[in-house]
């Protein structure tokens, strides 16, 4: 993994307690230097979150020192970053600010940079049409320079991607060229995955066009500079171009096993999430799993596009770029999503769930003697779902999904579950596994229940803020099921007291789950599941005060599964 | 108006000697004695000026008749506005006006199938009969079919609904409230059970779904039915919950001639019967179904290669 081979935390703490620290002129721009180097090699290695604190430190520093050089590029880092992380507003109030810093300097070149991030970041939401304007602007600042210019490199290689993404093949190969022909063997050095980009790119657009023969070409460059690298990033890139080469050529077994490695990845670095999810739903298309595309769609549409898009829409316009819309995509989802359910077909319980059910009951009773566990929290997962507004049908998905969260827990030696006092480190590290080890047992299967419960298992441990396991999977890139199951999951846990956890009452279970709202939980799940809880308890006649919450809580879970002929 | 002298015993008494029945079964259907029973249909006769049972059949299909008349004149009076759906449902009721639509609401809807199906949960008789219960009482509350009710009521299924189906009992005893029947809709809600005492009961929110239902149709109260309208938009109620409270307020606004509020839940009733049947299709289903035509050559071919297998 790439933790071994980048920095680790102390460097970045150092780094930015000597940043507040007063220092003289000339210290103070050696350390900003530095931790804008440490920035951008923590950026290669997907690590974005880790280094926003430090590169807004460095911005704050070289304000204070009033330094344009300076102040420029630690406004255009924290931008960067932040749309790494898929906080598309926050990136471009940054670009902005550099572009701004530019202006008043005169400073083409950069100015020209600020808008080919600002182009970056929109690209990210998926409106293309927006970010074409963004690289136009990028070039038409560096029009008159001669010679590579690394600006017009990268806008003209960015600007190909918005015309394939467009539709419009023939000017994207054109503008695809003459970024080939501006990079210089040190643009490729200094910047490895703008260079896999434009391969990209070029592969994409050769294939639109029909020549299997030059994009192959391309792909082989993708793979000679992505083999020279180790950032995350750029492997991501490779692979979702291999992927996508391998699609084209008929092979879409090949490119899903491929793709399904690359998604896990992906999460950990959101700013490639939307690209990979856009592979991946071809891929399942053509693979005939129409069901599974459409939850990649969901995935795309609800949790990643909307959310950005709306909010980036608001804050362009303030910036003075005026657009009506990203209507064009919103209308790409709706054709695709059509055209998806049309092919769906009416499905029912998944072959085997019974024994898959049995299992889960087996791999929890190594924790919880009742063996329910799994059950309970399926049935808190479902209400949850139900509540927060996700239709029946897929709340009654997620539910069942949910049952089998902990399957993974088969592989975990019983020592260690049995025992009650907290886990050393070695343990826990064992005891981690489970997630990756519930994923690995429910992998391959057809049906998008099952599929649903292997995200569920990989990643209900994931946190909020990043800190879970798998490590720096956050926010709204953890699948939905996973986010629901994990507030039901901590839930039931703390009331039932498993594993090291005392058995708390309904009421302080729900504080407790209060308390980790933002940095371990979704905060609208959490606060969503604090109404459920109180109304049905209310609504039952329950007192979620008392001393063991158990015998009530059982009563609770039994009505939310009751069948009363609603969903 | 000659109406006002028929009450709801006078009514049931009518409805039973119209379908031929005889004064013995019509007193044993009411819990009376055979010569009270006579009595009270001499006195019946004598309120509504007919000489012998034929008479009063004929008087009691001539009303029903010209009731449906007056319905109709009723409904050309009333202005037609834009809101099409709105206006045939004042018209005519709910049910003929959701029409294969009211499959997507109620309980044991088709959306509840859906979730059988995907649960793997296999339909026997008993949840088969459940179902066929709970679906007619729904229909009979879309419907507005106040005698349905009453018919089940005195059936003696009061008692074992109660006990075995207490969601089913709670419609029950809204549509005994709503057709005026208030006194064997109390007694139902007193049969049912607390939730919080026994396993099976009502729960807090069905409780008030029919105390806001008794005030609605028996204090004709303007603020009950506004009450139900918005019990109908709380966010946290189950879906059937919520729609049981709109079509009961449909009820209660279309009875005080509040046209625009009636529209307004009738509309409510229809975008829930949409939003399920969208879900339905985004789940793959074909939930109105015209399918089969196309899929039975492909069933038949493997069929066959099954049999030739088999030999």
């Amino acid at each position: 993994m790439s933790q071994e081979d980048s920095p680790g935390e102390g460097p970045v703490q150092a780094l930015i307690s000597q940043l507040r620290a007063p220092l003289p002129a000339e210290g103070a721009n050696q350390v900003v230097d530095s931790a804008l180097a440490l920035c951008r090699q923590l950026y290669g290695s997907a690590r974005s979150r880790d280094a926003l604190p430090l590169a807004q430190a460095a911005l704050a520093r070289s304000r204070e020192a009033s330094d344009p050089n300076r102040i420029l590029r630690a406004a255009a880092a924290c931008g960067g970053l932040s749309a790494d992380m898929a906080d598309i507003v926050g990136a471009i109030n940054y670009h902005v600010q550099a572009l701004r810093v530019g202006m008043r300097e005169e400073n083409r070149g950069e100015m020209s940079r600020s808008w080919n991030n600002i182009g970056n970041a929109l690209g990210i939401t998926g409106n293309y049409s927006m970010a074409a304007r963004c690289f136009q602007r990028s070039l038409a600042l560096v029009a008159p320079m001669s010679g590579p210019v690394y600006s017009r490199f990268a806008a003209s290689g960015n600007l190909a991607d918005c015309f394939f993404q467009l539709g419009n093949t023939s000017e994207g190969i054109a503008q695809a060229e003459r970024a080939l022909h501006e990079m210089t063997p040190a643009f490729r050095e200094h910047d490895p995955y703008a260079a896999v980009l434009l391969h990209r790119n070029l592969v994409r657009l050769n294939l639109a066009a029909g020549r299997l023969d030059l994009a192959e070409r391309h792909v082989a460059e993708v793979v000679a500079i992505g083999a020279a690298s180790a950032s995350p990033r750029v492997r991501i890139a490779v692979d979702i171009t291999r992927a996508s080469f391998e699609l084209a050529s008929g092979r879409s077994d090949v490119a899903l096993t491929r793709l399904d490695q690359v998604l896990a990845r992906a999460r950990e670095v959101p700013s490639t999430l939307r690209d990979t999810l856009a592979c991946v739903i071809r891929a399942e298309e053509s693979a005939g799993n129409t069901a599974r595309a459409l939850m990649r769609l969901e995935e795309l549409s609800d949790h990643i596009y909307n959310l950005a898009i709306e909010r980036a829409r608001e804050h362009v316009e303030l910036a003075g770029v005026r657009e009506e819309a990203g209507l064009a995509m919103d209308q790409r989802n709706e054709i695709d999503r059509a055209r998806l359910v049309s092919k769906l077909e009416p499905r029912s319980a998944p072959e085997s769930f019974k024994a898959l059910q049995r299992l889960a009951v087996g791999a929890v009773m190594r924790m919880d003697e009742t063996g329910w566990h799994g059950r309970r929290v399926g049935a808190l997962s479902k209400a949850l779902a139900l509540a927060l507004g996700t239709p029946p049908l897929q709340a009654v998905e997620i539910g069942m999904a949910a049952e089998l969260h902990d399957i993974g827990m088969l592989s975990i030696p019983e020592g260690i579950l049995a025992s009650k006092r907290s886990l050393n480190a070695a343990e826990t590290a064992i005891v981690q596994r489970h997630a990756d080890a519930g994923a690995e047992m429910l992998r391959d299967d057809d049906h998008p229940m099952v599929f649903m419960a292997q995200e569920i298992a990989r990643y209900h441990h994931a946190h909020w803020d990043g800190q879970g396991y798998p490590a720096r999977v956050a926010g709204r890139f953890i699948p939905l099921g996973a986010r629901i199951c994990a507030v039901a999951d901590a839930y039931d846990a703390m009331v039932c007291g498993i594993g090291s956890e005392p058995a708390r009452t309904m009421a302080e279970a729900l504080e407790e789950l209060q308390r980790g709202a933002g940095t371990q939980f979704d905060p609208e799940h959490v606060s969503c599941f604090d109404a459920l809880v109180r109304s049905e308890s209310e609504d039952l006649g329950m007192d979620l005060q008392a001393g063991s919450g158990m015998e009530d809580f059982q009563e609770l879970v039994l009505t939310l599964k009751e069948d009363r002929g609603f969903v | 108006m000659k109406d006002a002298m028929i009450d709801a015993k006078n009514q049931r008494m009518l409805e039973l000697l119209a379908v031929g029945s005889t004064s013995r079964v019509i007193a044993k259907q009411m819990g009376y004695q055979e010569g009270t029973m006579r009595v009270y249909l001499h006195n019946l006769y004598r309120r509504i000026g007919v000489a012998n049972k034929t008479e009063a059949v004929v008087w009691y299909l001539n009303r029903e008749k010209s009731r449906d008349d007056l319905k109709a004149e009723k409904s050309a009076q009333r202005p037609t506005t834009g809101d099409v759906f709105g206006d045939m449902a004042l018209e005519e009721d709910l049910f003929a006006t959701l029409g294969v639509m009211s499959q997507f609401t109620g309980p044991y809807g088709r959306v509840w199938e859906v979730a059988q199906r995907l649960e793997g949960t296999a339909m026997d008789e008993k949840m088969s009969e459940r179902r066929g219960r709970a679906r007619l009482l729904w229909r009979a509350l879309l419907k507005g079919d106040w005698a349905y009710g009453k018919r089940i009521y005195d059936a003696d299924m009061g008692g074992a609904i109660s006990l075995d189906a207490p969601s089913d009992a709670v419609l029950l005893a809204a549509l005994l409230v709503a057709g005026g029947f208030s006194l064997a809709g109390d007694r139902l809600a007193s049969q049912l059970t607390d939730k919080r005492k026994a396993g099976r009961g009502v729960t807090t929110r069905e409780a008030t779904l029919m105390r806001l239902a008794r005030d609605a149709f028996q204090a004709q109260d303007a603020q009950a039915a506004a009450a139900l309208q918005k019990f109908a938009g709380e966010k946290s109620s189950a879906a059937v919950i919520k729609q049981a409270a709109m079509v009961l307020a449909f009820h209660a606004f279309k009875a005080r001639s509040e046209d625009a509020r009636a529209r307004q839940c009738a509309n409510a009733m229809w975008a829930e019967a949409e939003s399920a049947r969208k879900h339905l299709e985004a789940m793959g289903e074909r939930p109105l179904g015209g399918e089969a035509a196309f899929a039975a050559p492909a069933k038949a071919v493997t069929r066959e290669k099954a049999t030739a297998g088999a030999r």
